[in-house]
């Protein structure tokens, strides 16, 4: 298909002699949410981090198979990597500002991206992407304040912020929400649902309501292999295999 | 789709206690039909007066599942076919609960005929009617079976039991049209034969709500498949 913007064909992973992903072939399309759901340890996060190639950084992974991301091959030598990367944004299921002001947390980015020819320029990429983020109202008078003063639904914000500020295609979040209470969860589903007119969105997420509230595709994991995907609303009223309903219903899988 | 328990235990105890609490909402009015058709036979206004009062029995039991499956949406918010059960569950003790007021307005015209009913017909509305308590009890059945094919069946039955209600309806007015004296008498029996084809339709549309939870599939999909148009009733 044409509107495909990551397509996974065959990925393989081992962490040394361990193999965590078998065969795992994936067609994730332009701006939608697609949510990765599965057991804990069925291979969820370590799927994520093929994407942005991020599992180069664990020594005894080793990643085969074929990724395209807009049609451009990403498991390969060749691959430039911080490109890539530049074009994905990460958000991670623990906030993790810098020790850094809150202004300069988003600033980060795009400055070593060389994003950036003007001080003017940075500070209008820092409001916008805190305002795209859903926290601007709520810092705009403490941006020299350090992120880590924030309340943990705020530094999840600031983090997407971040992610956003880069001017990336897609956004990889490892579930998000998981620290947070409910209304920190709502804010973040709410933008999350803003942003995927213009970001295609991976989310991993141990909350069935969730996948179910933010998705539009749901793919089930189990023991590193991708059992089935779908339409969200048909996997969780209807699903084809018996393990991803003993899955989603709370029996056992 | 073969099911194992849910990891929480009480979960599958309150879906169990769903089901039996339909079960009985199903016994409760397959005996309140049968004890107006009895009513109806032997045209005993005094115990007409008791199914009527039964009716609260009902009307309670209804508000007691009612509020137990909203407690059950709230609490475990189920997925696929825990929701689809659950959902379904909610429509047929509705439906149910109808099917029980049907049956008591059936009481509740033999509690004020004072008239002589005419013998045919009556006759005929007490056979319907125990054709169409059978219905009910086959329905309550495939839900305990959790059969869409059971299901299936009983909504087929359906069939037979507009033909009747045509057929009575026919004999009703050519009776009227003989002799209007009987017009009044009539009417009464109109209604009832009326109350019981309202409640085959409740039956189907339970039987519907059966095909989907156990088959995640509508019963018709808006392509009814050729071997079902040719059974089905014409259109009236
Ligand atoms: N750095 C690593 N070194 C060795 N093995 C790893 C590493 N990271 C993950 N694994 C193994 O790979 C498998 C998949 O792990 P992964 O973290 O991808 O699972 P997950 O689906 O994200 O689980 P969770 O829901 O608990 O986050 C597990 O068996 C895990 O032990
Ligand atoms: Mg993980």
């Amino acid at each position: 298909m044409s509107n495909s913007k990551i397509l996974a064909n065959g990925v393989d992973v081992y962490y040394g002699s361990k193999q965590a992903l078998f065969g795992i072939s994936m067609d994730i399309k332009e701006k939608e949410v697609t949510a990765l759901i599965g057991p804990s340890g069925c291979g969820k996060s370590t799927f994520l981090r093929c994407i942005n190639r991020m599992n180069d950084l664990i020594e005894i992974c080793k990643v085969s198979g074929s990724i395209k991301v807009d049609n451009e091959e990403i498991i390969s030598e060749k691959t430039d990597v911080v490109s890539l990367r530049s074009k994905i944004g990460m958000v991670f299921q623990k906030p993790n500002p810098f020790p850094k002001s809150i202004f300069d947390n988003v600033a980060y980015g795009p400055t070593i991206h060389g994003l950036v020819d003007s001080k003017n320029d940075l500070e209008e990429i820092v409001h916008s992407s805190l305002k795209k983020a859903g926290l601007f109202d709520e810092v705009k008078d403490r941006l020299n304040e350090p992120g880590t003063s924030l309340s943990g639904g705020q530094q999840q914000r600031l983090c997407i912020a971040r992610a956003i500020a880069v001017n990336p295609e897609i956004i990889l979040m490892d579930e998000p929400c998981s620290a947070l209470d409910p209304i920190a969860t709502a804010i973040i589903e709410e933008l999350i649902d803003d942003l995927r007119l213009n970001y295609t969105i991976i989310i991993v997420t141990h909350s069935m309501q969730q996948a179910a509230r933010v998705s539009q595709k749901t793919c089930f994991f189990h023991l590193g292999e991708l059992i089935e995907t779908g339409e969200t609303n048909k996997i969780f009223t209807n699903p084809d295999n018996t393990k991803t309903q003993d899955y989603i219903t709370g029996r056992f899988g | 789709m073969k099911q194992e328990g849910h990891i929480v235990k009480s979960y599958d105890e309150e879906i169990r206690d769903i089901k039996n609490n339909i079960v009985d909402m199903g016994s409760l009015v397959e005996n309140q039909l049968k004890d107006s058709l009895q009513c109806l036979k032997d045209k005993d206004t005094e115990f007409a007066e008791k199914i009527i009062e039964n009716d609260n029995v009902i009307d309670k039991a209804y508000n007691t599942l009612d509020q137990s499956l909203v407690e059950i949406l709230g609490k475990r918010q189920p997925m696929a076919a825990d929701l689809r059960t659950i959902f379904s569950a909610i429509k047929i003790n509705k439906d149910l609960e109808r099917i029980g007021d049907h049956a008591t307005n059936i009481a509740k015209r033999v509690a004020v005929a004072e008239i002589v009913l005419p013998e045919k017909p009556s006759r005929d509305i007490i056979n319907m009617g125990a054709q169409v308590n059978i219905m009910i009890s086959e329905v309550i059945k495939a839900f305990l079976e959790f059969s869409d094919q059971a299901a299936k069946k009983v909504w087929l039955m359906d069939r037979q039991i507009d033909e009747e209600y045509l057929g009575i309806l026919r004999q009703l007015l050519t009776y009227m049209m003989e002799e209007p004296k009987r017009i009044t008498a009539c009417t009464s029996l109109l209604y009832m034969v009326k109350d019981l084809e309202r409640i085959g339709d409740y039956v189907q549309n339970i039987a519907e709500d059966i095909y989907y939870a156990v088959s995640g599939e509508p019963l018709f999909d808006g392509n009814p498949d050729p071997t079902w148009e040719a059974i089905l009733p014409k259109k009236k």
